[in-house]
């Protein structure tokens, strides 16, 4: 069926994206439309769940005025997780969107996590996971002690995907992968964590594997009938967009923050790094890191630029250095204290300078993950495949080739997880066979970047005094706050 | 009413003050000049051009503008950029450029060969200093080495105050405060010159050591001929351009400082008892009986340049100073080293590196630049930790130069350093020292008078900051845990 065409949405932290493309990696059209964030307290960020809806329908509106929009055999959707949605029985929204940034549970996390020992968590569901303030059971105790009256009213707490997917089919389902710290090693809800708060279970969507067809869009919205196919959570729908779906294949997503992914059965129980529970042969290790194109943006913001327009300066044994832990750091250290570092100024120090050492340490941040995935899964891939908006920068790609010492092949398109959401919305629509092979056929390659010999003994020398600065740091860091 | 002469030299401007028995500046005037730079590391004036040329050029310009007969001039002093190395042959004449202080880097092999023939210890020991590009020994050194022939035509080595009290009286001189850059050819402990540590040229092709306000001669009537000063007019011996801005703040007994906020901070402090520490510098002061214990940052004013130029080429100072000024004091947990020339007193590390430590996402360009100000105010601080160390913390706190006008800056100093600066009424700088010195020089004015010619204008008063007391240690912490690491970048 080469003439089918596929549609995948993502709805990510900041925007929504589109795609439009034929089963052979041929691109028809896309959409990408910003949404607001509301900050209304030092630690509550909230998001409105209307505004999601409203731009995937403008978007769906705008491909179904297209010739091929006969042809679409199935949509599918992928979005941020952890960020959770309240609504009554007609799928209403009772609350605004709490985003996963978002640190109002705090206190019935900690409460949460207290009633329960780490053994019975690697019993539950299969590793020491924290219930941190954005788990989904602290954002229904927060809501059940704060707000007792939109609790009684809640009938669902939903992803934004899961959301999306009801609104359009009616359906309400989610999937194992994205219900981030609530199921077993097998992909069922680990009930007796789940029972730790009373009404929590009949609240969350039913789970049903990612390439299954949630529904069909309802009547009287575009592309009505047409199947919708569950999907996945964002980073996991970016993965198969860079074209990556198989065991030795690696992934750098690069976006506001740069995740690290790494197929592989064997898992050696490296700290530092999370491993899934196997979905479909699909052992996934990923590393997801705090830096990325956001401190781009702040450099470019500090230097009164646009970011796009930054040019990196040669790197040299004197170019200054980058701890890039502007908002600390994730994989692998998780140091919240961590913060960012410029070193080794002088007066010879230029804007190209100063963003040469962002990319530099942003790559560093990203190889020191990529270690850790490696030792995680017991395998070094011999190419990193890179997709996403900070994988635009041509300069950019060539050094984290160089400090990582090995190809990255980029792939076309800077929006891997609607892509991806196309990639699993034509395996779940029967099209395409798997998702190896989907991605095969629909992810194509843009440019390999080589490590140049040179630039790569250097980077090898340079990220051994840029972990020295972060350990030289590290007993000051806490004081600096 | 009577008047007396002022005139100084610096690197790229020299400038006169016609100043009345009272105080009162009667005209002003200037010139401008180039500093040239012949090859990276090298800086040189024109003796003729540039110094003479620049002092006939301004002195008829005073007499000019002011309308005055030179005879009412009753006394002149000069200072300048030192110390210069300037050779001159039998008749006076300079045999080359003259060679600029501490900028001009050209006798490094020199430096480390003398280090090695007489060791560092009796060098500090006798000179009061280690040997830098500041030295004038090595660059004579230099001049023996790689121009034999025109060091053989060598009778004299003069500074470029000495070039101007030849050309004025015919005499050779040189004050004792900057004849202690001579090193290693000037013993401190004695006042005199001495070839004990190095054989580089006979002493006696060293000008006449005198005090700076001791009369070197009168002007001649060849000089009076092209200046239109008064044949006869006395001349005093002069110095170096920052001890006549020192005195022209009122500068001048022990316990008395001088904080310039220059292209890099440079502080003297006049002392009753000589300070000999490794970490400072050391000269006897204009006076007999007083000594002076000096200090300097490596950057100050070119950090601040730096920022504008590569952080806010869209902006001028008066702006960035405005959006410092937003920033909360402690710069929201931003640090800053300001070591981004290396870095020169107390730490003495050419190596050393600028960073910035602490930031987040939430770091403004202002805030930057506040903690660039706080982290130049830290390098001060630790300089004025270094005195109470040793037991010379300084009475009296005069602050002079362009970064004066930035008020983060100073109150951070002040807050750091946990002292009051005081800022006086005029700042016009070292001539208006000179035209004092050349005062006292003749007893028109008794030493003390200065704080009547240039009053107390405006007092900065520390502040207990608690958010700089958590800090100031951390920024120490900082420059000890990544020192290597700055090393390591070359």
């Amino acid at each position: 069926m080469p003439d089918a065409v596929l549609i995948g949405i993502d709805v990510g932290t900041t925007s929504v994206k589109a795609v439009m493309l034929t089963a052979t990696g041929h691109r028809l059209a896309d959409f990408a439309a910003t949404y607001p964030t509301r900050r209304p307290g030092p630690v509550t960020v909230e998001q409105s769940p209307d505004d999601w809806l409203r731009l995937v329908l403008a978007a769906l509106t705008g491909f179904a005025d297209r010739p091929e929009a006969a042809q679409v055999a199935a949509i599918s959707l992928t979005s941020q997780v952890n960020t959770h949605v309240f609504t009554d029985t007609s799928l209403a929204p009772l609350h605004p969107a709490i985003v996963w940034q978002d640190g109002r549970a705090a206190a019935e996390a900690a409460r949460l996590d207290g009633k329960v020992t780490a053994a019975q968590k690697t019993d539950w569901l299969g590793a020491p996971i924290p219930i941190d303030a954005s788990h989904a059971l602290a954002r229904m105790a927060w809501m059940k002690r704060h707000h007792p009256a939109i609790w009684a009213a809640t009938a669902h707490v939903l992803l934004p995907r899961d959301f999306l997917v009801a609104r359009l089919t009616g359906r309400i389902v989610s999937d194992p992968i994205s219900a981030v710290g609530l199921v077993t090693p097998a992909l069922q809800y680990a009930k007796p964590l789940i029972a730790l708060l009373p009404g929590a279970l009949k609240r969350l969507p039913p789970l049903c594997d990612p390439l299954t067809v949630a529904g069909t869009v309802l009547p009287g919205q575009p592309f009505a009938g047409v199947p919708v196919v569950t999907g996945v959570m964002d980073a996991w729908a970016s993965l198969f967009g860079i074209g990556v779906a198989s065991q030795g294949q690696a992934m750098y997503l690069s976006g506001t923050s740069e995740v690290l992914g790494l197929i592989s059965p064997d898992i050696s129980g490296e700290p530092g790094v999370i491993t899934f529970p196997a979905w479909r042969g699909i052992t996934l290790h990923a590393a997801p890191t705090q830096a990325g194109g956001a401190s781009l943006d702040w450099v470019a913001r500090l230097l009164g630029r646009d970011a796009a327009s930054l040019d990196p300066a040669p790197i040299t044994a004197q170019s200054p250095l980058f701890l890039p832990h502007l908002q600390g750091e994730r994989a692998p250290l998780w140091d919240a204290s961590a913060r960012g570092t410029f070193a080794g100024l002088t007066t010879a120090t230029g804007p190209a300078e100063l963003v040469a050492a962002v990319m530099e340490g942003v790559a560093f941040s990203a190889r020191l993950a990529m270690e850790a995935l490696e030792r995680s899964a017991g395998m070094i891939p011999g190419q990193i495949q890179t997709g996403g908006g900070g994988a635009a920068s041509d300069r950019w790609c060539q050094i984290r080739a160089d400090v990582f010492g090995r190809p990255f092949l980029r792939v076309e398109g800077r929006d891997p997880g609607a892509l991806g959401a196309a990639v699993m919305a034509g395996v779940g629509a029967g099209i395409l066979p798997d998702l190896a092979q989907a991605a095969a056929a629909m992810i194509r390659s843009d440019r390999v970047f080589e490590p140049d010999p040179t630039a790569k003994i250097l980077a090898d020398r340079r990220f051994a005094v840029w972990q020295q600065l972060y350990a030289q740091m590290r007993p000051i860091n806490a004081a600096l706050a | 009413m009577t008047h007396t002469l002022g005139l100084d030299i610096g690197t790229f401007e020299t400038k006169g003050t016609l100043v009345a028995d009272d105080g009162t500046i009667t005209a002003i005037a200037s010139r401008p000049h180039k500093m040239i730079v012949p090859r990276p590391g090298w800086a040189e004036h024109r003796a003729d051009e540039d110094w003479w040329g620049d002092f006939v050029h301004v002195t008829k310009a005073l007499l000019a503008q002011s309308g005055l007969d030179p005879k009412r001039i009753r006394a002149v002093a000069t200072s300048a950029i030192g110390p210069c190395m300037l050779p001159v042959d039998a008749t006076g004449a300079p045999l080359m450029n003259g060679v600029l202080y501490g900028v001009d880097t050209r006798a490094a092999a020199q430096i480390e060969a003398l280090n090695a023939s007489i060791g560092q210890d009796r060098i500090l020991a006798t000179c009061g200093n280690a040997l830098t590009s500041q030295s004038v020994g090595p660059k004579i050194l230099w001049l023996r080495e790689t121009h034999p022939d025109r060091f053989a035509r060598t009778t004299k080595v003069l500074t470029s105050t000495s070039y101007l009290t030849w050309k004025l009286t015919g005499r050779y001189v040189i004050d004792h405060y900057t004849a202690a850059n001579f090193s290693p050819l000037y013993d401190v402990n004695r006042l005199a010159w001495t070839d004990a540590l190095a054989d580089i040229l006979p002493l006696s092709h060293l000008p006449d050591l005198m005090w700076s306000t001791d009369i070197a001669g009168h002007v001649t009537p060849a000089a009076a001929a092209e200046t239109g000063l008064a044949p006869g007019t006395p001349v005093t011996c002069g110095t170096i351009d920052a001890a006549a801005e020192a005195v022209s703040v009122g500068v001048q007994f022990p316990g008395e400082m001088m904080l310039m906020y220059g292209s890099t901070i440079f502080i003297i402090q006049v002392t009753a008892a000589p300070v000999r520490d490794a970490r400072l510098w050391y000269a006897p002061w204009l006076f007999p009986g007083a000594h002076a214990s000096m200090a300097g940052l490596a950057t100050s004013g070119t950090l601040t340049h730096w920022f504008r130029d590569q952080l806010a080429r869209d902006t001028d100072f008066a702006t960035l100073a405005a959006e410092a000024a937003q920033s909360p004091k402690g710069a929201k947990g931003l640090i800053c080293l300001p070591y981004f020339s290396g870095e020169r007193t107390p730490i003495h590390d050419a190596q050393a590196k600028g960073a910035f430590f602490g930031l987040d996402l939430t770091h403004t360009r202002a805030d930057l630049f506040r903690a660039a100000l706080e982290g130049i105010a830290m390098g001060t601080a630790h300089v004025f930790d270094t005195y109470r160390e040793l037991d010379a913390a300084p009475s009296r706190v005069l602050a002079v130069g362009g970064g004066t006008q930035n008020a983060v800056w100073m109150q951070a100093t002040s807050d750091l350093a946990h002292t009051p600066q005081l800022v006086c009424e005029k700042t016009m700088g070292a001539s208006y020292g000179d035209a004092f010195l050349a005062a006292v020089a003749i007893g028109a004015v008794m030493p003390d008078e200065i704080t009547r010619w240039n009053p107390v204008a405006r007092t900065v008063t520390p502040e207990p900051t608690a958010v700089y007391d958590r800090q100031y240690p951390l920024w120490k912490a900082l420059y000890a845990q990544t020192k290597d690491i700055a090393h390591a970048l070359g």
